[in-house]
Order: C-alpha cells, then structure tokens, then sequence
C-alpha cells in the first residue's frame, strides 16, 4: 500500500496533494471497519422512522444516503453512534468492538456543530481531545489549518459554514476508521465544500477508511460514493451503484402519439409521466429495448434520449418512490 | 498491513491522558453546566448576606422590619444566622436546579450529538454527573450549614433535617428523570417540579385510602375496631380515637419515600436519555398504559408502606388491640372474677387517686365524684387523666354493662356476696359495687359510711357528692333506676317540694343554688336524709325492690340520725385552703351573702333560710 501524505500545499488550503491511489472497497484499509444494520426499526410516538432498515457497508466501502427530508436518514446515523436507541434490530460491525472502541474509531460530522455554546472553537478541540484517546493533534492541527479554523471564536459566533468546518475537524482528528457524515457540508463556501471532499477522498484513498454518507448535494455522493441506497419511511428502497446513476439512467421522450399509449412494461423503467402532450419515461441501464418496444408500438412516435445527471437520476428515483404506496 | 500514517505524528494514543484526565474533563463540564444556577444562587446568598451586614447601619426600623432587633449589639454572623431559613430555601433550590442543569445540560443544548459520539463509558459520564451533582449539593449545604450554626443551632432538628433532605432527594433525583420526557431545559423544570408532586398527590390521596381501609380491615378482623371510637360504638367506650385519624403525618412520608423510590427507578431508565443515547420518544397508547400503572404501583405500595407504617407507629392501633384482647377476656371471665375486678379497679383508682387526679386545685375533690358517675356516657377525657386509665375504666364499664344486661341477678348477687364479705373497702369500691346491685343498697352503703362519722374532710366531701343523686329516690314517678350523675344545685333549683311531698326548705346561699355547688350539695344531702326518715317512718318507702330482690335499703332510725349528724360539720380546712388568696372574705362570712366558698365555714343547718325552712331539716345550732 503507497503511503499517501495529506498536506496542505503553498498555504493553499483547497490544493492538496495525493498520490494516485484510488479509493475502493477492494483495497480497504487494514483497520477499516464492516459495518452490519439488520431489522432497525424506531418509532417516535406514531411515527415510524426507522422501519425494518438492512444496510451493510463493507470495509473500505463509501455507501451515500440518498432521501426527502424525514426519510430516516439522520435516525440512521444517531442510532448507529448510539444517540437513539433502536426498538429492534441490531447494529454489528467486523471486526466486533465494544461501545467505547466503536465510537473511539467512529468519526460523526451532523448536520449542525455539537458542542457547548459557552466554548471556543479551541476549547471544543481540545475537549474532544481529552475526551477521544486517538486524537491526533498533528493531524488535528492540519485539519484547522487546512479548514480555516480560528480557536479564539466563540461557538455562538460562528457562521454556518464555520460551524460546518469546526464539526468536521471535531469528528475527524482521531483519523477515524468509520466516518460516518450526515449533511456534512451545508452552509460551506464552494472552495471549503472543495478542500472537505478532498480530505474525504484522501481519507478514502490512504486510509482505506469505511463511510457513510447522507447528502442532498449528489454531485459529492458521486465524487465520493461507491453505491448510493435511497431511503424512504425509513426503509431502503433502492440501491445502486454510483456509476448507474451516473451514466446508466436515461430519460426517453416521447412525442407524437395521441392515443392508445402503451409503454412497454420492463423493470427498466423507474419512472413513467406525461408532460403536456409528451410521454416521459427514466430508464435505467439500456435504453435501447425500450425504445424498439415503443417504436414498434407506434411506428409514428418520435424519440427523444437524453442521459440524466446523478441529480436528475436521483430526482426522478426519488419521485418514483413518491408513487410507490 | 502496516499503519496507515497520512501526516503528522502517528495514530498512537500517546495523546490521550488516561482515566483521570477524562473524568477530570468531563466533571469540569459537568461543573461548568450547573454554574447558570450556581452562579445567581451565589450572588443571591451573597446579598442576603450583605443586607444582614449593613442592616444596623439603615437603623433601628430597618432592624425592626427584618425581624433582627432582638440581635442588636451581637455580631454580624449572627445576623446572617437569622437568615438560615432563606438560606436553606435558596440553597435547595440551587441544588435542584443545579442538578437539571447538570442532567439535562446535555441532551437539551446544541451539545446533544458530542456526548453520544465520544468514546466514554456511559458509566464514566454517569458518575462524572453524579459526582458533580454531590460537590454541588456539598457546597450549598456546607455554606448554608455554616449559617445555621452561626445563627441559633438550636432550630436544626432531626425530624426537619430528614424532611429537608427528603424533599432534596426527590428534587435531585427527578432532575435526572427530566431528560427522559422533555427536550428543552423549560420542559425538563417543569417536569421536575410537576411530576414528583402530582406523583406525590396521587400517592396521598389512593395510598391514604388503601391505607386506611386496609387498617380498618385489620382493625375490625381482630374486633379492636369498635375500640378506635366509630360512630354508635364510642358512645358505649371506644377510646377516644378518631379513624379520620387513623392516617398520621408519617403515611405523607411514606409517600415521599415511594415517590422517591419512583424517582430512583425512573432516573435508571432515564440515564441514557440524560447521556443523549436516547430522544424524547412521543406519546404512545403503551406509554400511557405504563404511566397510569407505574402512577398505581406507587399509590399501592404508598399505600401499603403507610398501613406498615401506621400500624407498628400509632400507639393508639396498639392500645385497641390490647384492648380488644383484654374485652374479649372480660367477655369470657365467670361473673364472680368480673365483679370482683370491678371492685378492684375502683379500689385501685381511688388509692392512686393523687396520682390520677390534678389535685392542684381542692374544687377537684369534688368534680372527682363525678367522673365514675360519668363513665358511662360521659366525655372522653375528664381532667387530666391518664390515658391508660381511661382505657382500662372504659373496658370494665362496658364489660360490666353488657354484663348486667346478659346476667343481671349473676352479676347482683356477685356484688352482694362482695359487699357483705368481711374485708376493707374503700367508700368508692363499695359504692361501685352497690350500684351494680341497685339504688337501694348505694343509698345504704353511703348512709353507712357517712353514720360511721368519718373524720377527714375529704371523705365527707366524697360520701357527699354521692349521696346526693339518691335524691331521685324520693321522686314519686321514680322507677327504681337511678342515673349516677348530676350537676350540683341541679335538683335543689328546680325541685317541686310539694309534688315531691317534702317540707318546705330554701337554701341561702348567695345567687341560688346553682351558683353554690358545694352548699347546693350538702343541702340536698341534708334534704334526702331528713326525707328518706320520715319516708320510713310513714311506711311510704318500700325498703326492697320487688323486681330485684338483691336490692334493699338496710339503714334503720339510727344510721339516718347519725348520718344527719355526720352531714352538719362545716369544712374549715377546705375553706382556708379555696380562700387563701382571698382572706379579707373569712371576715365577712354573712355579709351581704355567703358565697360557695364561704359556705365551707358554715354547719349544713346555716345554710338554709330559717324563716322558709321546716325544722326537721335543721339540728340545734352549736351541734
């Protein structure tokens, strides 16, 4: 395994170097952490958000969390570090640990900085340093400085974006084996959103690191990711791998057919809709079944392919599922 | 595969200072979570202190208005002494408080998500709370205590330390259930404050409910209920105790320990919600149901822990059950051994009867007489007596009453073979005995003694007092029963002397008979003795009780002149004795009236009016 060094280059925090290490599930790193949910399952009150939930991350693995706002995905991350506990289910990760390692080797960033409001960003830092027996403040020290992070602020005068850099030097000084990332990177300015996901992608790459990320911003999942699982009512309902979602889904329109429209029925059709006079069809993997189907039904249509982006490929996932009782 | 090293120095955990320096870190947390209360806490026993100080300085008004002018000319720690009982309020509150802040610190800020994902024992973080709580709590009790010592320590009693610390107890142990059932810091002090409380309500309310009827269940199972006095059954000798009593203030104690006992078990459950390991989880049909069963549990066991409490605690419990015991045994005792004990018992209160009786005031010896003749329907408590007493003249009475209405002529002819046995008897114990037996034999037992010519005064006032309500037997509608019991003067003011057939007499005693008790008493002794002669001799008096043949009247001409005789004597020690703080009123024994006291240095014939009065009542002055 090549050694890689993070460094921060010319004082530049968003250029940093690597090596040419790729980050993969088939070379994870040495102590990188399986990750096992089987059955979750967490009702507040009448609300059931976590329903049955099965997700493994193999070592070295990086799985993104796709879903609408109250999915399930933040009960996700809390139950996995412990921050709720689970009606049933189990959470299960290889090698075994107890609680205290688990978390000792788990790195979490929220969505919104935890800590206390009376503290400095360095008080915060050196709170979790006494508190985290592998804080690294070398590797600490690099993060601050490569985020910008200033120690004399208050927490209540941070900015979001502040907040949002402070959270990921807290949840990453330990140079964790797990990174668990919920939002990560909402509020950050494009060069810190920049300079994060290349520290991911190095963590990634020289530590083999395993993670679990839950974004809205999908263009990262796809930078990051290895299989994206998309979460509804707290159940995954579909998985795929990143490069699907990247290339493999198309979307077919077509014109030109009035009545008597018949789609060909094929799993391959994620989402079918009518927009004005237009049939509107996401297809996943090969088109071109589908369109020779349609083409053969109505010799008069005209077909429209397009290749979606991951947004638009998540987009109409997630619209599908809408549909789905 | 070797270590991965990205930068800087390698992943060890060199950094890392050990067990210590984590605890260390998270009780400084702990700390500085509580320090919103501590802080304002402090300030405030601060300026209470400062106003103790410059109090003289804003003058005596101000001294007056603070309740601090009994300490003018003593020291400032004095003056701050007067203050504990602010102190101890403030000081409590700050430690409940303190305690929220400390518990629910974290799970109701911004922190939330950092105490989950640090690697530290649940068991580490728990204690580090605990620990803080206890420095916190030691802090404000040891300068509160300081206070109070410099102050009057007298004030600290165990009884108010114990409630004190109970109370503290419960508000510091529902701090750390608050995280389990509310989000915010808000939520969390009200459901500190609120929920001990109804708890403690629904506790007092069903627990002194299950309580009281289960004692009274036990209480009638082991028939020592009538005993406890309710309704019908006190007025025929229960003891005096109330069952709306039966409740003591302990059974509120119980229920504060149970509530805390709640508490304990909930702050169990609560401590990962107080660890962020557990939101607040929304209302569910089986919440409910758990509340609701948890809320009863806690009323049962109240409940039932204040019955436990109550019954090894209230002396009363005891007493009835002793008394049921003792009921029982005279219930099944032969009636010679119950009359027998009839007898003994008044032998043994009129022995004891200094011990029994307030003699502190000489009017007593003649209430005295009343109380055995008020026995059986009478109050609950007469003079001073001693509650032992009261019990053990209760169960006789009534023993001996149910007695004589199952075995009237058993019971007679006991109390007969008694009275005429050749053995010493008090005039008490004799008179006792006769009235079991009937009016006739009382009238001949008490004309005996008084013929006997006792020489004490105390004996004469005695044998007085009750002779007089033998005056019913002079009454031409008397049914041969006699109520042992009446007011002095009663009878002498409201006598119908011709219906009655008696001479004509009037007392003369200043403001009528019933202002004079003492005289009205004598006379109307005077009045039956005279009567009852003349009754004999005219043959108008049956001597015995057709009905109850035990019952005779055995006193011939002799013993009536002789016990007339014995009635005349005038009381001069008695008389010194009420008049001793009045003796300018010894000089004016005629003039204008005689009072009641002063009728004391009278013979019984002076106490009538000469010019109204037929002579038989009256012996030749000088006698």
């Amino acid at each position: 395994m090549n050694t890689t060094e993070l460094s921060r280059a010319s004082g530049d925090p968003a250029v940093l170097r690597e090596s040419d290490q790729t980050p993969s599930t088939q070379n994870p790193g040495k102590d990188a952490i399986e990750l096992r949910c089987t059955g979750l399952s967490l009702r507040f009150g009448k609300v059931r958000a976590l329903d049955g939930l099965d997700l493994t991350i193999a070592p070295g693995e990086c799985v993104g969390v796709v879903g609408r706002n109250g999915a399930g995905k933040s009960t996700l991350f809390r139950s996995i570090i412990g921050a709720e506990t689970p009606d049933a289910g189990r959470i299960e990760t290889t090698p075994a640990m107890g609680r205290v390692e688990f978390l000792a080797r788990t790195g979490f960033v929220p969505d919104t900085l935890a800590v206390y409001d009376w503290m400095n960003a360095g008080q915060a830092i050196d709170f979790v340093a006494a508190l985290q027996p592998r804080f690294d403040p070398s590797w600490s020290a690099e993060l601050q400085s490569v985020l910008g992070i200033d120690r004399s602020v208050k927490i209540r005068d941070l900015s979001r974006g502040m907040q949002a850099r402070l959270a990921f030097v807290l949840g990453l000084s330990h140079r964790p084996d797990l990174v668990l990332l919920d939002e990560p990177l909402l509020g950050v300015d494009a060069v810190t959103h920049d300079a994060v996901l290349e520290v991911l992608a190095r963590m990634r790459s020289v530590q083999g690191c395993t993670m679990l990320i839950a974004s809205h911003q999908l263009g990262d999942l796809a930078r990051l990711a290895d299989r994206v699982v998309f979460l509804d009512r707290g159940r995954i309902v579909e998985e795929c791998e990143t490069d699907e979602l990247v290339t493999g889904t198309h979307r077919l329109i077509v014109r030109g057919v009035a009545e008597g429209w018949s789609a060909a029925v094929s799993d391959s059709i994620i989402l079918a809709r009518r927009q004005d006079s237009a049939h509107i069809l996401t297809v996943r993997g090969d088109a071109a079944p589908i369109r020779l189907a349609i083409e053969r039904a109505h010799p008069d249509a005209r077909i429209e392919q397009i290749a979606l982006s991951i947004h638009e490929a998540c987009a109409d996932r997630l619209r599908a599922l809408e549909t789905t009782p | 595969m070797s270590s991965t090293v990205l930068s800087g120095t390698p992943p060890t955990h060199a950094a890392h200072r050990g067990l210590p320096a984590t605890f260390a870190a998270l009780l400084r947390k702990d700390l500085r979570l509580a320090t919103i209360i501590i802080l304002p806490s402090l300030a405030a026993l601060a300026l209470l202190s400062l106003v103790a100080v410059i109090t003289p300085l804003l003058g005596e008004d101000a001294m007056r208005a603070l309740g601090l002018l009994a300490l003018e000319g003593r020291g400032v720690l004095a003056r701050i002494g007067a203050f504990a009982t602010l102190f101890w309020i403030i000081s409590a509150f700050a430690c409940v408080l303190s305690a929220l802040a400390i518990a629910a610190g974290d799970s109701s800020g911004r922190a939330r998500h950092l105490l989950p994902v640090l690697p530290v024992s649940s068991r580490m973080a728990y204690a580090s709370k605990t620990c803080a709580c206890a420095l916190v709590i030691a802090g404000f009790l040891c300068v509160t205590g300081a206070v109070q010592m410099s102050g009057d320590a007298t004030m600290i009693q165990s009884g108010s330390i114990f409630g004190y610390g109970l109370l503290l107890a419960n508000g510091v142990v529902w701090a750390f259930v608050a995280p389990l059932f509310a989000r915010t810091f808000g939520g969390a002090f009200v459901v500190t404050i609120v929920t001990p409380m109804l708890l403690f309500l629904a506790c007092s309310v069903v627990g002194d409910a299950i309580a009281f009827f289960a004692l009274k269940w036990t209480l009638i199972s082991r028939d020592a209920a009538p005993w406890f006095g309710d309704g019908s059954l006190a007025e025929s000798g229960g003891l005096g105790f109330e069952f709306s009593m039966l409740i003591s203030n302990r059974a509120w104690t119980c229920s504060a320990v149970v509530v805390l006992a709640v508490g304990l078990w909930c702050a169990w459950h609560a401590r990962k919600a107080v660890l962020c390991a557990r939101s607040v989880r929304g209302v569910t049909r089986l919440g409910v149901v758990r509340v609701v069963a948890c809320v009863f549990a806690a009323a049962g066991c109240s409940g039932i822990g204040a019955a436990a409490v109550v019954w090894n605690d209230n002396p009363a419990i005891s007493r009835a059950l002793v008394a049921a015991g003792t009921y029982e045994s005279y219930r099944t005792m032969p009636v010679d051994e119950l009359v027998r004990r009839w007898g003994s018992y008044w032998a043994f209160v009129d022995s004891n009867r200094a011990t029994l009786f307030d003699r502190s005031d000489e009017r007593h010896g003649f209430e005295a007489m009343f109380w055995p003749i008020a026995t059986q329907d009478g109050p609950a408590s007469v003079g001073s007596l001693d509650p032992e007493e009261l019990i053990a003249r209760r169960l006789i009475t009534r023993a001996i009453g149910e007695r004589l209405e199952s075995d009237p002529e058993g019971v007679r002819a006991a109390a007969r073979a008694l009275l005429d046995a050749d053995a010493p008897r008090s005039p008490i114990e004799q008179v006792r005995l006769a009235e079991l037996i009937g009016p006739r034999t009382r009238a001949s037992v008490l004309l005996h003694r008084l013929a006997a010519g006792p020489s004490r005064e105390e004996t004469r006032v005695d044998l007085i007092m009750l002779l007089t309500p033998c005056l019913s037997m002079l009454d031409p509608q008397w049914d041969n029963m006699s109520k042992w019991r009446r007011q002095p003067g009663e009878w002498l003011g409201g006598v119908d002397q011709h219906a009655w057939g008696l001479a004509p007499f009037r007392i003369d005693c200043g403001g009528g008979p019933k202002s004079c008790p003492m005289a009205s008493a004598r006379a109307e002794a005077v009045v039956f003795v005279t009567a009852l002669e003349k009754r004999i001799e005219e043959g108008t008096f049956e001597p015995t009780d057709a009905r109850s043949p035990h019952d005779r009247l055995s006193v011939g001409k002799a013993v009536l002149r002789a016990a007339r005789h014995a009635l005349e004597p005038s009381f001069p020690r008695l008389a010194d004795h009420r008049l001793a703080d009045s003796p300018w009123l010894k000089d004016a024994t005629r003039a204008p009236s005689v009072t009641d006291d002063q009728s004391l240095y009278l013979p019984a014939s002076l106490l009538f009016d000469h010019a109204q009065t037929d002579s038989s009542y009256l012996l030749p002055t000088g006698h």
